[in-house]
């Protein structure tokens, strides 16, 4: 069975259509590229998953269940916002979210703050932006899930952290375990990438394996995005 | 999951609050100093007086800062960027606000619980406080004697009392999330939809009261002078208890209804119409 | 080893292309124990299943062998190793002589070219 998997999933906002149509899956092992220009749907897919939205029409699925407080346990969602609450510090979000998520790896979360010189007993609030997404981005990685949703956790950051994402990502590979990124930093991101979907004015343009993209067209993912979404 | 959530709600309210009450406590000691220095000399007396004023204005603060904070937590961990994590969290809609709203009606409470402890402390000063205990039990010694009114129904009347005014205090607290969880439902005007719909709740809940009323006072009017002489008849002790209780009960039943509907306002928008930025 | 992995081409081919010229030259020695997919991976900076997807094909060229829970070993047909550098040679020959004929080379001056530089390093490395 396919960690996620919609069909043709629509969300509309009043009488904008955010998504429609869209049906993907994707597979335990496997990390999915979710790549479309800004405003093109990927945030709203990922929110669908979440259950932070309701479809308006078609249906999404994690491990065949519809998103609720079950599906929730066994993903791991880091939004392209800082979400994490000011007044906490590394060590109180790591001690709630070990409270809240069976699946929480508090061994890992410590290892991985403590290569980046992050003070677990420093709150958030007084954290550098940089230092902020670096915290939300192991508590992330730290959970054991089956499904990874990750919002373009690349943009937005020095070159240098971006590696350190991507190697952090490609480590926390399981068998078992999905990994979604959304992002338009293709370039950066399509080594990482096992499939990949196109998502243009919230319909699928384009999906395949990334190596057989490659092959098809001649061109990198990259480059294919550049000319299937020319303006 | 419940009391988890709890527990990190007291966590992130109780510093403010106890900070807050404790200041009110501090300044109500003060006060009672002040007290008693006025009319010792007049650079006492003036002192005196700003903190007495300053101990007003103190209550007035502990008021507005317990709705300020209720208000902006709703906000904050429900409706800003920080949902994205509490909305991850594995627990249901009903337990986030459940939550909210235990928090609420428990700092609410312990702030009127310690406005009340402040009042006593600055009348103590007066000797005052003696006096009225005194004359207080009189009163009600005389009003059992004279209507065979027991301990025990000052106690449950006390009781109902409570309860209808901590249930008014939920639905007023309940009235602010049922608009804000509206008005962030939209794209845009996110405070401004919620302002509107504050005052839309109001005015309705009004005209609610209002048809109320009137159909009872159109109720009564329509009844026969025949009505009014048998209620004369049937009025003694017994009877008023019992009414007494009636409205009370009916009171504390309507206010649960209206708590309930604005729960359910509440719930459905944070359920199915969630739109974090 | 060196990955420069390029992403206009089937990625899964290059990093078998790579790990081919290794085996050929040594740097992984015939019987030897190659390091873990995940750790492949991770130096070349792709996808593990990627890497996975080369290793096979190089399995199913023979070139490297499964063994059930110690891992991946490549091969000890020193033959199929010899056979394996010597279709690489030529390939990279192909490749240098079309890009001396671009230049307008002729065969000749092909061969005085190459006799030269051989000479040049073979003084350096004296």
């Amino acid at each position: 069975m396919p960690v996620l998997e919609c069909i043709e999933l629509e969300k509309s906002y009043g009488r904008s259509e955010a998504l429609r149509g869209v049906s993907l899956k994707a597979e335990g092992g496997r990390i999915l590229g979710l790549l479309g220009p800004n405003g093109s749907g990927k945030t709203t897919l990922i929110k669908l998953a979440c259950g932070l939205l309701q479809p308006s029409g078609g249906e999404i699925r994690i491990c065949g269940l519809a998103p609720g407080v079950e599906t929730k346990k066994i993903v791991s969602l880091l939004p392209d916002r800082l979400s994490l609450p000011g007044y906490m510090s590394p060590a109180a979000l790591c001690a709630m979210y070990e409270d809240f998520f069976e699946d929480f790896d508090a061994g890992r979360a410590e290892r991985l703050l403590d290569e980046l010189g992050i003070d677990p007993a420093q709150r958030v609030r007084r954290m550098s932006r940089g230092t902020r997404e670096k915290v939300q981005l192991i508590l992330a990685m730290s959970r054991r899930a089956r499904l990874y949703l990750l919002d373009e956790p690349i943009s937005g950051v020095d070159p240098a952290a971006r590696d350190y994402i991507i190697s952090t990502i490609m480590t926390n590979y399981a068998p078992d375990a999905a990994v979604v990124l959304s992002t338009h930093l293709i370039s950066e991101a399509e080594r990482l990438l096992d499939d990949v979907v196109f998502l243009g004015a919230g319909r699928v343009v384009m999906s395949g394996g990334a190596d057989e993209l490659r092959e098809r067209s001649g061109k990198s993912v990259d480059a294919l995005f550049r000319e299937v979404f020319k303006c | 999951m419940l009391s988890r959530l709890l527990k990190y709600e007291f966590r992130a309210t109780s510093r403010i609050m106890l900070c807050v009450l404790g200041a009110l406590l501090a300044i109500a000691a003060a006060a009672s100093l002040g007290m008693r220095a006025i009319g010792y000399n007049r650079g006492l007396t003036i002192v005196g007086a700003m903190v007495l004023v300053l101990y007003f204005l103190a209550i007035m603060c502990v008021g507005a800062v317990t709705l300020i904070l209720l208000v902006y937590r709703f906000y904050k961990s429900l409706l800003s960027d920080e949902g994205y994590l509490i909305f991850s969290l594995p627990v249901g809609v009903h337990s986030h606000i459940c939550c909210k709203l235990i928090c609420a009606a428990v700092w609410m409470l312990a702030s009127f619980a310690a406005i009340l402890l402040s009042i006593a402390i600055v009348a103590s000063s007066i000797g005052i406080t003696g006096v009225v205990l005194s004359d207080l039990q009189v009163m009600f010694e005389r009003i059992a004697a004279a209507w065979s009114i027991g301990a025990l129904d000052f106690a449950s009347f006390a009781l109902e009392l409570l309860l209808l005014a901590e249930l008014s205090a939920v639905g007023g607290c309940l009235t602010f999330y049922a608009a804000m969880s509206f008005g962030f439902s939209f794209s845009e005007h996110k405070a401004l939809c919620s302002v509107l719909a504050y005052i839309a709740i109001g005015i309705l809940t009004q005209l609610c009261i209002a048809a109320l009323l009137g159909a009872l006072g159109l109720l009564f009017s329509l009844q026969g002078p025949g009505f009014y002489i048998s209620l004369g008849g049937i009025l003694n002790v017994t009877r008023v208890k019992n009414l007494s209780h009636a409205v009370m009960l009916g009171g504390i039943v309507l206010q649960a209804a209206y708590c309930a509907v604005l729960y359910a306002i509440t719930a459905y928008f944070l359920k199915r119409r969630l739109n974090l930025p | 080893m060196d990955w420069q992995i390029a992403p206009e081409s089937p990625i899964y081919a290059q990093l078998a292309q790579k790990l081919r010229r290794g085996i050929a030259s040594g740097l992984y020695g015939p019987g030897e124990k190659l390091p873990p997919v995940r750790e492949l991976a991770l130096e070349a900076g792709v996808n593990p299943n990627t890497m996975q997807r080369a290793l096979s094909e190089l399995e199913r060229e023979g070139l490297v062998f499964p063994q059930r829970t110690a891992g991946r070993f490549v091969t000890e047909d020193a033959q199929l190793i010899s056979r394996a550098r010597e279709t690489l040679a030529r390939e990279e020959t192909r490749r240098y002589f079309s890009a001396m004929e671009d230049l307008g080379c002729s065969a000749g001056e092909i061969s005085r070219l190459a006799a030269e530089i051989a000479k040049e390093g073979h003084d350096a490395g004296a």
